[in-house]
């Protein structure tokens, strides 16, 4: 025996011993048994049961866990289901990367990587995923909307119920192939020839025709039909749940006051209603091109481009399905945590809806470097480029809701911000590959993988984890350990980022994805992205943990509102059912907070910030605000031409500098007609982007607030218009256009404030 | 003792740097234990070759078909002709070279193997390459571990000094 076998072993024995001897001690010292939950959240009796392994136990178990139509219990299977899936899929994940540590294919081999990364797209984009989605939603959104349960229990159960035989048929090949492997010991080869040609599908996870249509594997007609039973659950969830939203809701809820975390479910049914059929019908397509001798996708019918339209036509809306739930979730929890009501709400219901409907107009944009005429490129780079903003509108109100806020950082909350920031990363990285030719560089890179990984694991797990700690009291009735999760948390984010920004970065190098092996000059930046992404294995494994041990070892709730949600006014009606649930099972009485503050006012200090200040809608206030504003900003642009010529007869200005901005315009080199668009532009462009600015800005007066702005501009403008200064012109020339700017940034608030002032007088 | 007062050194840094080394350890520690297995238990350093079906074949022959090398079966070596006839009724169409390799290149690009009278095309299918690392990676691995779970677990260890110290007062 190789003695470095032997020393690791001893080893490892030490640690299995030390393992043994932490959780010995831990039972030992076992704090909590004389501790009895006072309350639960609705399903497990107050004190948790030991687990007892009788038959009777057991079969009451199985029972009740496989017959249930309540939703809160359907929302838990869901739940479960889509952790173990993710647990399988993530596993593939870190095999993957274990290959990665060294540039030789060499750990398992290509075909078996092939197969990893084929199982491991799928597992998490369709099991993983939306299944979790769905139990939260299954959980929560009767709560929130005041339903009784489900507009459909039982076919709830059922599109349940249909799901993990579809993850097995996917999955079947893994247990053919080793099934067959370990029979080859036992049985001649000819007896099980069907088992020995049955392998992990490696065809990558979009099916590409021909490979997957000529494939002879049989486990791929087994994955495909397994793909379709899923679509078919994933159909039959989201008709129950547009039809629990639109017509279980209680009385007193209306589409107005609907919140934010039904307004996302709803719309993610409403897409996954329209893509998922699509992909059904592709499916069966490509099953009967496999087995029946049909043509679909064969070249001088569809061709592999027929299949790669159908695919990406459910694939993007995809994208938007699984990622809409998790920022109604971000909407939902964040303001919680900053004591304000969500900012700007009907606009970012807005952007939810206008996803909806553009994700259906970008599918061409996962195929610029397939067979596609260039004018539909270029229509599909435009609208892609396009469905960026209500993302960006998205991403602005949640700053906006942060921005002066009164942040509690605890776990829920530094995952929420943490989504932000990766989500912003991978947003404008995938703002880059809508346009055709950067993504005819980039889409065969780990850029791509980078760019989407930053969102699938950014903003989607986050979320999902955030949620478990957030409502973690009202599903156990006790509390998660805090510290514990705030360091997971953080933990979660640095792997995140270090892996998929490092996947980024070698994308920019143009190393190629999809292969087992890679050149070796690749090797130290592979070997960061496996670090950082053992490092998400690591805090996936504390989150599970702190949830199953607080379960029973949790803090007890001391009241229906663990998160001191009362005091801003933002007590949900979730956890106003699980406090009359505490006061009705266990009499634990309401509380009141010492002081409720609202969690919407104009006050900056107080409640969430508005548009204007003043009353009346955004539609009714737009017209006076922008005229007011046009006003401000002449008058602005004014004062700031008088500094300007001032410095033109001292001769630090250039007044060519104008005539270059007509140039730039396109109106030839005149110094009059620069003036004019400069003119034009402080009037509009300058002073209508302060007036959306302005309530972000530092400075309390209106007046700071100008300056601020204007000085910031000033440096955009002492490059735009330097002119080869030096010396003392330079300092004129800067000192006269910071100037020049503080009159711009003067007159366009006084005069605001101004008519303010007239306005609220007159009123 | 409340939240507050735990230093953010035993609350954060010591278990972040307690996970990092638990994760190169786990890294090192993979690859270094299975190098060592792999190749006690000869799993990898036989490439494995894929024999195309007639029909396939027949496509790289005809007269629009590339042009291919030709090699009889006889000029393979034993392990490599054995290889090939496994492969050629096996339902994957593949099989390992367990023995002397000599026509890697050959089959890297690409090859028509004659025999008996036919032809098919044969590939390689994986280098099945032997993990390249120094059997030393697995006790430093192991060890990482082990150091690193002191990281992890200095908080709960520190609270428990830290009661009993405040007991003892
Ligand atoms: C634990 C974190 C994860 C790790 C370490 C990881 C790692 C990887 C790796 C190494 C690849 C293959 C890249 C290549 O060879 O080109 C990959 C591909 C992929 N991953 Fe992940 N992944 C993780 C999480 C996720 C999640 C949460 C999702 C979806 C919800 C996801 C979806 C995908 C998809 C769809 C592909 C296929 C990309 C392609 O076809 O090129 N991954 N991942
Ligand atoms: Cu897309």
């Amino acid at each position: 025996m190789n003695r470095y076998l032997v020393t690791g072993a001893g080893l490892l024995v030490l640690l299995g011993f030390v393992c043994a001897l932490a959780v010995v001690g831990s039972r030992r010292s076992g704090g909590d048994e004389g501790r009895v939950a006072a309350s639960d959240g609705g399903y497990a009796p107050g004190h948790r049961e030991g687990i007892d392994l009788s038959a009777g136990w057991l079969w009451n178990g199985l029972v009740r866990w496989t017959t249930t139509t309540d939703h809160k219990d359907i929302g838990i299977l869901y739940i479960v289901f889509g952790t173990v899936a993710a647990f399988w899929g993530g596993l593939d994940g870190m095999m993957m990367r274990l290959e990665l540590l060294t540039p030789a294919a060499d750990v398992w081999s290509e075909a078996t990587y092939n197969a990893l990364f084929t199982t491991h797209g799928l597992t998490m984009l369709i099991f993983f995923v939306l299944p979790v989605f769905f139990g939260i939603g299954n959980y929560v959104l009767p709560l929130l909307i005041d339903a009784d349960d489900m507009a459909f229990p039982r076919v709830n159960a059922v599109g349940f119920w249909l799901l993990p035989p579809a993850l097995l048929l996917v999955r079947a090949g893994i247990f053919f192939q080793v099934g067959g492997q370990v029979l080859g010991f036992f049985l001649p080869p000819e007896e099980i020839a069907l088992l020995l040609s049955v392998e992990e599908v490696g065809v990558g996870w979009t099916l590409y025709t021909p490979l997957s249509a000529t494939s002879e594997n049989p486990q791929i007609t087994t994955l495909l039909l397994g793909l379709h039973l899923s679509g078919v659950a994933t159909t039959v969830g989201a008709i129950n749940f547009i039809a629990t939203v639109v017509h279980e809701r209680g009385p007193g809820i209306t589409w107005a006051n609907l919140d934010i975390l039904s307004w996302n479910l709803l719309t993610t049914s409403a897409i996954a209603l329209f893509a998922f059929p699509l992909l059904g019908s592709a499916l069966v397509m490509l099953i009967l091109d496999r087995t029946f001798g049909t043509a679909f996708f064969a070249v001088g019918n569809g061709g592999p481009v027929l299949w790669q339209h159908l695919f990406w036509f459910w694939g993007h809306p995809e994208v938007y399905i699984i990622f809409l739930p998790a920022t109604g979730l971000l909407s939902t929890i964040l303001p919680k945590f900053v004591g304000r009501k969500l900012f700007g709400f009907r606009f970012v219901v807005y952007s939810t809806l206008g996803i909806a409907v553009m994700s259906f107009g970008v599918w061409a944009h996962h195929m610029f470097v397939s067979g596609v005429d260039p004018r539909v490129k270029a229509s599909f780079m435009a609208i892609s480029l396009a469905i960026a903003v209500p993302s960006a509108i998205k991403t602005f109100n949640w700053l906006t809701t942060m921005w002066d806020g009164n942040v509690r950082l605890t776990a829920p909350m530094i995952l929420c911000v943490g989504s932000i920031g990766t989500f912003v990363v991978g947003g404008v990285t995938g703002v880059f590959l809508a346009a055709v030719p950067i993504d005819v560089v980039y889409h065969g890179t780990y850029y791509v993988v980078g760019h989407f990984h930053l969102i699938v694991m950014g903003i989607i797990p986050y979320m999902m984890m955030a949620a478990g700690y957030y409502w973690y009291p009202l599903l156990t009735g006790r509390f998660y350990d805090r510290r514990l999760a705030r360091f997971q948390s953080w933990l979660l984010v640095v792997g995140t980022t270090v892996t998929f920004g490092t996947l980024v970065v070698l994308g920019l190098l143009e190393l190629p994805r999809r292969y087992a092996n890679y050149p070796a000059e690749f090797a130290p930046l592979q070997q960061v992205a496996s670090i950082g992404a053992f490092l998400i294995g690591m805090a996936v494994l504390l989150w599970l943990y702190n949830m199953v041990w607080s379960y029973w070892h949790g803090d007890p709730v001391e009241s229906g509102d663990p998160w001191d949600l009362k005091a801003t006014d933002q007590f949900t009606r979730e956890w106003q059912w699980f406090e009359s649930r505490l006061e009705s099972r266990y009499g634990m009485q309401p509380t009141t907070p010492d002081a409720v503050r609202p969690s919407a006012t104009a006050d900056p200090d107080a409640g969430s910030p508005q548009f204007a200040k003043g009353v009346g809608s955004l539609a009714e206030n737009t017209g006076r605000t922008v005229a007011g504003g046009l006003l401000a900003g002449f008058v602005g642009t004014m004062l700031m031409s008088g500094a300007l010529f001032a410095a033109v007869a001292i001769g630090v200005f250039d007044t060519g500098s104008f005539a270059e901005l007509a140039a730039l315009a396109g109106l030839g080199d005149s110094v009059a007609l620069g003036y004019t668009v400069f003119l034009l532009g402080g009037t509009t462009t300058w002073a209508l982007l302060f007036l959306a600015l302005q309530e972000y800005l530092p400075g309390r007066l209106r007046v700071g607030t100008g300056l601020a702005y204007a000085t910031v501009m000033s440096l955009g403008f002492m490059i735009a218009f330097y002119s080869g200064q030096t010396g003392l012109a330079l300092v004129g020339y800067v000192g006269f256009a910071l100037v020049a700017h503080w009159l711009y940034g003067f007159g366009l608030a006084v005069v605001l404030e101004f008519l303010e002032l007239r306005r609220t007088r007159r009123l | 003792m409340s939240e507050a007062d735990e230093p953010w050194v035993v609350t954060y840094a010591a278990p972040l740097v307690g996970v990092l080394l638990v994760v190169v350890g786990i890294s090192a520690g993979v690859l270094g234990g299975y190098s060592v297995v792999q190749s006690e238990l000869g799993l990898c350093g036989s490439p494995s070759i894929h024999v195309a079906s007639e029909e396939t074949t027949a496509g790289y022959v005809g007269p629009d078909g590339p042009s291919l090398e030709r090699l009889p079966v006889e000029n393979l070596t034993d392990a490599e002709a054995a290889a090939f006839r496994t492969a050629l009724d096996a339902p994957t169409r593949e099989a390992s070279i367990d023995g002397d390799v000599e026509h890697l290149a050959a089959f890297r690009a690409g090859v028509l193997v004659t025999y008996d009278g036919g032809e098919r095309y044969v590939t390689l299918a994986s280098l099945n390459e032997c993990v390249g690392v120094p059997p030393l990676l697995f006790p430093l691995g192991v060890a990482a571990i082990l150091f690193g779970a002191g990281g992890v677990l200095t908080p709960p260890l520190y609270r428990r000094l830290d009661a009993f110290e405040n007991a003892a007062e």
